[in-house]
């Protein structure tokens, strides 16, 4: 089932218009068909399996990956025509680390400002680098930093003083739970200034707590594009994992909706609706007193459920 | 904190339409500098190695050294410097930062393609400068040589200097990493040992001549030769030779790096 977000028209909106792209003669589909509008103020997550075309998209986009078909409209502009334009008014953080080498933190974000063509730079700079809370590495030579501060290193360079568009390819990866949490922050003040911001991510805890709508991609189809707000209203919305140290033990299930079992992990999903939680949390209560449980985990991850649901990654992973 | 835009700049093309791309393409420049600002001091301590072992020990296998020798070892040191930083070196750290990410990423920069090109060009043309400088000073000192600095000579360094230049990046950009690496050291041998470029064209086979007159190695080095040591005539078809090379190598390196997927 294909759900869009119909959104109004609006000139300051990114229009994507039926965009696919194949490799090999057409053998090889990294995106088919793909359409949907991005406003300014929200931050867009784009999850799917690996190979599921989100990097692709973000491409076409900023004019590197030429479209066979479809167009890419910014106020009445085609970025696909006119890549020039889409990359001053595109700025993009690519999936693996800008290149640092030779240049320390500081450096490598002054000189996109340079690039940019952007004056003031230093408070720019001193901004970003407070806002994400780096200064102590700023002076540190790109190549000797770590994997997470080269990531934000990458998220800096491209947020700092940004064109109307971003695009964030992975932005967290590697970085640690209070970075990651500026970064969101982050991304989230850049949406309210007005900007579009378009992330693609793995997480999915992070996509339901932070972004305002995911579009999710599964073999470079766009099969479901939602507000993150809209899942806690479906019936299915509640999900508890139990890893067990005894599997056979186990009886007297709780009532839910599916129940599913991983037996090389001695895991036990449920999938339960709201007027389930109760009776399967006295269960597990049950279970911990009997010293069954090595772990649990009860969440609202939905998104979690709706991704594993539509998609079929392990058929699908390039 | 308020976050700013450049937004309304790159939507305006009458605001600052002259001078955004100059305070751009020095952004580029800049960057470069920074990023090879180790590599810099390393590659003038090679070229100057390069440029004695020349003078000073090709200079060994001649039992007499007349003028005419002298200043073949001589302009072909500083042509061989030039061929070096040109054709083995840029295509070496161009083809480094293919694969370490910079050339993806340069493409998404707000930059044309033609300033990507332009300004690593002016790097690697003051990369090859110490070069240069050491093979004109190893001559002074080795052979007494006097050298004719004039407008036409500074002229001629420079042109071959950005077609070594466009001819090492359009390998970089073109050929996979093997097929780049065997076509420098191709490039440096054939330049060493089978070109005419420090020693005179009649030791050659007469049909070799043929094809050194197309490429752009020894019309190179005939043309440093004639304006800079004052030895031989200038040719205008060497000029031509060269200058096609250069313009090819640039178009080859353009097309690769505005190529879309």
């Amino acid at each position: 089932m294909e759900t869009m977000i119909k959104n109004k028209s609006n000139s300051n909106n990114l229009i994507i218009q039926s965009i696919s792209k194949s490799y090999k003669k057409g053998s090889v589909k990294a995106n088919c068909d793909i359409s949907a509008t991005i406003c300014p103020n929200e931050v867009v997550a784009i999850i799917g399996h690996n190979g599921a075309g989100k990097t692709t998209l973000l491409n076409q986009i900023i004019g590197i990956v030429k479209p066979d078909q479809g167009d890419i409209l910014f106020q009445g502009h085609s970025f696909v025509k006119n890549t020039k334009l889409a990359r001053n008014l595109v700025s993009m953080m690519p999936q693996f680390h800008a290149p640092l080498s030779g240049v320390t933190l500081r450096q490598a974000i002054e000189a996109i400002l340079h690039i940019r063509g952007i004056s003031g730079k230093k408070t720019y700079v001193e901004e970003i680098i407070n806002e994400l809370r780096i200064d102590k590495w700023a002076d540190r030579p790109g190549e000797k930093l770590s994997g997470g501060l080269q990531r934000l290193t990458s998220f800096a360079m491209s947020v700092v003083c940004p064109p109307p568009i971003i695009l964030l390819d992975e932005p967290t990866n590697d970085v640690d739970p209070v970075r990651r949490k500026l970064v969101w922050n982050y991304m989230r003040k850049l949406a309210r200034n007005g900007h579009i911001v378009l992330v693609v991510t793995h997480n999915l805890l992070e996509v339901e707590q932070y972004a305002d709508r995911y579009l999710l991609l599964d073999q470079g189809r766009l099969i479901r594009d939602e507000k993150t707000g809209g899942i806690n209203d479906q019936l299915v919305s509640n999900t508890l994992s139990i890893i067990l140290n005894d599997w056979d033990s186990i009886s007297n299930l709780p009532a839910s909706i599916e129940a599913k079992y991983i037996e090389e992990e001695m895991k036990m999903i449920l999938t339960l609706s709201h007027e389930q939680v109760p009776d399967a949390v006295q269960w597990l209560l049950n279970l911990m007193n009997q010293r069954k449980v090595v772990h649990y985990r009860l969440t609202s991850a939905s998104l979690d459920t709706t991704y594993g649901g539509l998609t079929d990654g392990n058929q699908n992973e390039s | 904190m308020e976050i700013k835009t450049n937004h309304e700049r790159a939507m305006n093309p009458d605001e600052s339409r002259l001078k955004l791309p100059f305070i751009k393409f020095w952004g580029l420049v800049r960057w470069s500098l920074i990023r090879h600002k180790y590599l810099l001091p390393a590659f003038t301590i090679i070229q100057a190695a390069f440029a004695l072992a020349i003078v000073y020990g090709l200079a060994l296998l001649i039992p007499e050294i007349n003028e005419s020798a002298a200043i073949y070892l001589s302009s072909g040191s500083i042509s061989l410097g030039i061929i070096a930083v040109g054709c083995v070196l840029a295509p070496q750290i161009a083809n480094t930062s293919k694969q370490d990410g910079l050339f993806a990423y340069q493409r998404t920069l707000p930059v044309g393609r033609s300033a990507i090109l332009l300004a690593d060009i002016i790097i690697w043309c003051i990369a090859s400068l110490p070069g240069v400088f050491m093979g004109c000073l190893a001559a002074i000192l080795r052979f007494d040589i006097t050298l004719t600095i004039t407008p036409l000579s500074i002229a001629i360094i420079l042109i071959a200097q950005i077609t070594m230049i466009c001819i090492g990046f359009a390998i970089a950009y073109l050929l996979p990493p093997n097929a780049m690496a065997l076509a420098t050291q191709l490039i440096m041998i054939g330049g060493l040992l089978f070109s005419p470029i420090t020693y005179p064209m009649d030791r050659l086979p007469e049909w070799t001549t043929y094809i050194h007159q197309y490429l752009p190695f020894v019309p190179t080095t005939d043309l440093l030769r004639s304006t800079l040591f004052n030895f031989g005539t200038f040719s205008f078809v060497d000029l031509f030779v060269i200058i096609i090379w250069a313009i090819v190598g640039f178009i080859v390196s353009l097309i690769t790096l505005s190529r879309r997927e």
